[in-house]
């Protein structure tokens, strides 16, 4: 067909792969029922510019973003069954900074490409390598700097196994402290003159 | 199976559990991921 119709074309190639170049990747080993207490420890320790918490179905969405609210923090959610106007709305007002946290399913083909987001969790571990990659991966446009953390039950050592190889990435287990250098922009470009000095 | 999850994950914590930190070093303890990744490495023929 193209070589019929298109006289010397111009390719290009307007899905910019995605990479988890810069993104540093974590697990927490926990059990179903510690997820929330493990997610509310996460927020009062990280220094969050903006979140994206990614569940695997759209009931858990929602009744995340509840246990969300109850602990006193802020955040939109949206997932495959709000109607399209409704999820452009939110997703522009989190793009615009109105909220810190974004609960959501994975609606999103492309990956999300937000600078402001500095901190992913995958708080329901996904089945496939693309559907991790279009959470945590970016279109590498930007350095991009950010931590992805994921909370691994036992049942989900089957997927992070075939996900880790099939990226051909290392997803390690999360330390006491998490370097700021790794996800927080002042941190980052402090960090990288001191290098730059010595 | 969905159901029980969603209790699992989403029933109601002590308040005193909230206070603390999460365990995460602890945890990691329970979960041997060189040893899991090993087998299954065997288990695929690798």
């Amino acid at each position: 067909f193209m070589k019929r119709h298109l006289n010397k074309p111009y390719e290009i190639n307007l899905m910019e792969e995605l990479t988890l170049k810069g993104i540093t990747q974590y697990y927490a080993f926990v059990q179903e029922r510690q997820k929330v207490h493990c997610l509310n420890t996460l927020f009062s320790k990280l220094q969050i510019n903006q979140s994206i918490i990614f569940c695997n179905s759209t009931q858990r969405v929602e009744l995340l973003a509840k246990k969300i609210t109850e602990l006193g923090y802020s955040c939109y959610y949206i997932h495959a069954k709000m109607n399209q106007q409704h999820r452009n709305r939110v997703f522009h007002d989190f793009r615009n900074g109105a909220c810190r946290n974004l609960v959501c399913s994975d609606l999103f083909t492309r990956g999300i490409d937000i600078q402001a987001v500095n901190v992913v969790i995958n708080f329901d571990f996904p089945k496939m390598a693309e559907t991790y990659l279009h959470r945590i991966g970016r279109s590498g446009r930007y350095g991009h700097l950010g931590v992805a953390i994921n909370l691994i039950t036992y049942d989900d050592r089957y997927n992070l196994h075939k996900i880790e190889r099939e990226l051909d990435t290392e997803i390690k287990p999360i330390p006491g402290v998490i370097d700021k250098s790794l996800y927080v922009a002042e941190y980052h470009s402090e960090a990288s003159e001191l290098e730059e000095q010595a | 199976k969905t159901k029980l999850e969603n209790n699992n994950t989403f029933s109601p914590i002590s308040p005193t559990v909230m206070t603390e930190e999460f365990d995460f070093e602890k945890n990691l303890a329970l979960f041997d991921k060189a040893a899991i990744f090993e087998e299954l490495d065997m288990l695929n023929g690798q």
